[in-house]
């Protein structure tokens, strides 16, 4: 590199040598004296080094660049020039030095400058990251961006995998041509992506080298994003710009950009997992707003956590005015509601055990008044610790009503059993021991020949009216109405013990408020109605008999025409019972001894006994 | 008779990159102690990295180049010394200025033209032995 002192002496020449303190006469001893400092490795600029030269006229100065010596100045050897050149030549040697020395100190600054440019870039990103709020095409094509500025990439790409459909997208894209954006669907099972999925590193990628990256020139640094130890897409970033043109991203540049994608990771599994848990929650707010049920949801200490639209509806309130509201002050108003949930509160078993109370009226701040059925059941968390409870109920307000206008039409017992029971509406029946009463007006048809068939009609109802609220009195099931004739049933669809009992009593008192609305009838009519009734206890096939579109929920079997033979066999003002009855009521007194009588298809007699009622 | 040696400064300079601001920064201490004002220094140095760098470039050799600078009363003369081959002063095409600019090509290749309209005057010396260009800015007194 630089020639040697010594070397450049024996081109100059010299006649006396100045070195240091020492003055040499001859040049093979500056020569040696060169060669002994060299080996010593001592510096040499600091020597105060001259030789004189042609006669002692011309007095030589040398010139040093990095210890080594570069060259002279030289003039005439009188002692203000050479003092005058002296300290040119040192001046020189300084000036030297500095080009140098701010070389040195430009190629730290630049070097320090990147540095500090990476670590800017760094903490750009990640404050970046930090404001990223979801997994949008345009988060990925920020993200996209800021790499290629900071790594100088002249093109980049972003690809993802759908969660749903496994299949991987190029979700944003720089710079990046479209015919050169991948034609077929991207998978992890060959290419760019399986090495990837195999290697989980960050690597160099030669152009030509995979069909992915077929746009780039020079070379690519493509590394792979994870969610949960699974291949979730890659960043690819292609042909680094320089003054030169393009240049070969360095394993240096990868070894960043695979710590600084190693963050960007961990941004979108948390964006992901904030993305899931949005769409879990939509999930759950459809369902919840979807079904019919009120749903509201209490912390342990009795915040309303959550409330579903029906529960928002019923309770009458914005929801924001019941989230987070102490549940004492939404239901202040409701004592009976506030009881179902302080009772849960209280209980002891309230741990694991769900509360149903039913029937709970509800009065909204509108007014509006409605029934609920609640159930109140405990959550628990995933370390098994209760921490609160979920109150459901339905809104049976408007199954209250059917109710009550079906009760009209159908005697209470079956409406309730029926609604209670979804099964009971199926075609079918079951085998059941049921107390049949049959009642019918005796000379009917003589008294409808002297009535106005309006009459009749009004006389009729007023009757059946009037019976049937007996019936009801005593649980009395209303089977039909079969012209002048009423069948009804005791034990159906409820056995008891008192079906007997209630079923007598309610023939007794069918004469007597027989008696109260002949009184009313002879006064306009001059006219009585008088019914005979037969009661027989006995086993029947009970059940809905019809077809889809009508059936009637009914009794048939050998003993529903007995009892309908006992009523015709009974006279006016007569009770017929049978055995079987008889052995079941309390009032036995009432009734006649055993008289045996002969009924259509039977061919022995039959033991039965009789009550008449008397006019009081 | 005792001969006049004027202060004179000798470089001898390797092939190496960078090594053209030895050169010039040289240049501009001479041009100081000359107190030539800071316009000439800019030219003269200007003028000694196309010198320098065409030394570097036409000397085949690998070897060092010599610059020469001898200072007097009223003017500087820098030779700068390659021992190259020579070249034919007579042949150096004049670069085309358009072409030039528009290859952004600014810091090289002026070369001789651009030498001679920095300096005073220019001469070249070729032989077998290499080439020594001679320059010289006159030192101006306002």
């Amino acid at each position: 590199m630089f020639y040697k002192q010594k070397e450049f002496l024996k081109n100059v020449g010299g006649l006396e040598y100045f070195l240091g303190a020492q003055l040499v006469r001859y040049q093979e001893e500056a020569i040696s004296y060169f060669r002994e400092i060299e080996k010593s490795k001592a510096g040499l600029s600091k020597i105060d080094i001259h030789f004189l030269h042609e006669d002692y006229q011309v007095i030589f100065y040398p010139i040093f660049c990095k210890n080594e010596t570069i060259g002279f100045v030289y003039g005439n050897n009188t002692i203000d020039n050479a003092k005058r050149l002296l300290s040119f030549s040192s001046h020189l040697s300084r000036k030297i030095a500095e080009i140098f020395y701010e070389k040195k100190i430009r190629k730290i600054e630049s070097r320090a400058s990147i540095k500090d440019l990476e670590f800017e870039s760094i903490v750009q990103l990640t404050n970046m990251l930090s404001f990223c709020e979801d997994l949008s095409n345009e988060t990925l094509e920020y993200i996209l961006i800021h790499l290629v500025s900071l790594y100088a990439a002249s093109k980049g790409m972003f690809i993802l995998r759908d969660s749903n459909t496994n299949i991987y997208e190029v979700r944003a894209t720089f710079e990046i041509q479209s015919e050169d954006l991948p034609k077929r669907m991207l998978t992890d099972n060959k290419g760019l992506l399986s090495e990837l999925k195999n290697t989980n590193k960050t690597f160099l990628v030669k152009p030509d080298q995979f069909n992915l990256v077929k746009f780039v020139k020079q070379n690519s640094i493509c590394s792979p994003i994870y969610f949960r130890g699974n291949l979730l897409g890659c960043i690819i970033l292609a042909d680094k710009e320089s003054r030169r043109g393009f240049v070969n991203f360095s394993s240096k540049d990868a070894n960043l950009f695979d710590s600084l994608t190693k963050e960007i990771s961990l941004t979108i599994n948390n964006l992901k997992l904030i993305d899931d848990l949005q769409s879990t929650n939509n999930l759950i707010d459809n369902i919840m707003t979807s079904i019919e049920a009120g749903i509201i949801k209490f912390t342990e200490f009795g915040e309303i956590e959550y409330v579903n639209k029906k529960a928002i509806d019923v309770i009458g309130l914005e929801r924001e005015d019941i989230q987070n509201q102490y549940y004492g002050i939404i239901f202040a108003e409701n004592e009976s509601f506030l009881e179902v949930i302080s009772n849960f509160e209280a209980s002891e078993s309230a741990d694991n055990k769900v509360q149903i109370i039913k029937n709970v009226p509800y009065v909204n701040s509108d007014g509006i008044s409605r029934t609920l059925d609640t159930t109140i059941s405990p959550v628990f968390d995933k370390n098994n610790d209760r921490s609160g409870f979920i109150l459901s109920f339905d809104d049976i307000s408007d199954m209250q009503k059917v109710k009550t206008t079906f009760k009209k039409y159908v005697s209470g017992n079956i409406v309730d059993e029926i609604l209670d029971d979804n099964s009971k509406t199926d075609l079918g029946g079951k085998l059941t021991n049921a107390c049949v009463l049959f009642a019918d007006i005796r000379g009917f048809t003589s008294f409808s020949e002297k009535t106005t068939a309006s009459d009749l009609v009004a006389i009729l109802n007023k009757y059946f009216t009037d019976m049937i609220d007996v019936v009801y009195e005593f649980n009395g099931t209303l089977d039909k109405i079969i012209g002048d004739e009423l069948m009804v049933l005791f034990g159906i669809p409820n056995n008891s013990d008192q079906d007997c009992q209630n079923a007598v009593d309610c023939g007794i008192t069918m004469f007597k408020r027989l008696d109260r609305f002949n009184e009313e009838l002879e006064k306009h009519n001059n006219h009585k109605l008088k019914i005979g009734i037969g009661i027989h206890f006995g086993e029947v096939v009970a059940g809905n008999i019809g077809s889809d579109k009508q059936m009637n929920y009914t009794v048939i079997g050998d003993n529903v025409n007995q009892a309908a033979r006992f009523c015709s066999h009974a006279r006016p003002n007569e009770i017929i019972i049978s055995e079987s009855v008889y052995d079941n009521i309390l009032n036995k007194s009432l009734f006649t001894d055993q008289i045996f009588i002969n009924v259509k298809g039977k061919e022995k007699s039959i033991p039965v006994r009789s009550f008449t009622h008397k006019l009081t | 008779m005792s001969k006049e040696t004027k202060p004179s400064v000798e470089l001898r300079i390797p092939i190496l990159k960078d090594m053209e601001l030895v050169a010039t920064n040289t240049a501009d201490v001479i041009a100081k102690y000359m107190e030539l004002s800071d316009e000439a220094s800019g030219e003269i140095s200007m003028a000694l990295i196309e010198a320098t760098i065409n030394a570097f470039e036409h000397s085949e050799s690998q070897k060092d180049i010599f610059i020469n600078f001898t200072i007097s009363d009223d003017e500087l003369t820098i030779k700068v010394i390659d021992k190259g081959k020579g070249f034919d002063s007579e042949g150096i095409q004049i670069p085309d200025i358009d072409s030039k600019l528009k290859k952004q090509e600014r810091k090289r290749g002026w070369g001789v033209m651009l030498i001679k309209e920095l300096m005073d005057s220019v001469d070249y010396e070729s032989g077998n032995d290499g080439t020594t260009l001679t320059m010289t800015k006159k030192k101006k007194n306002e």
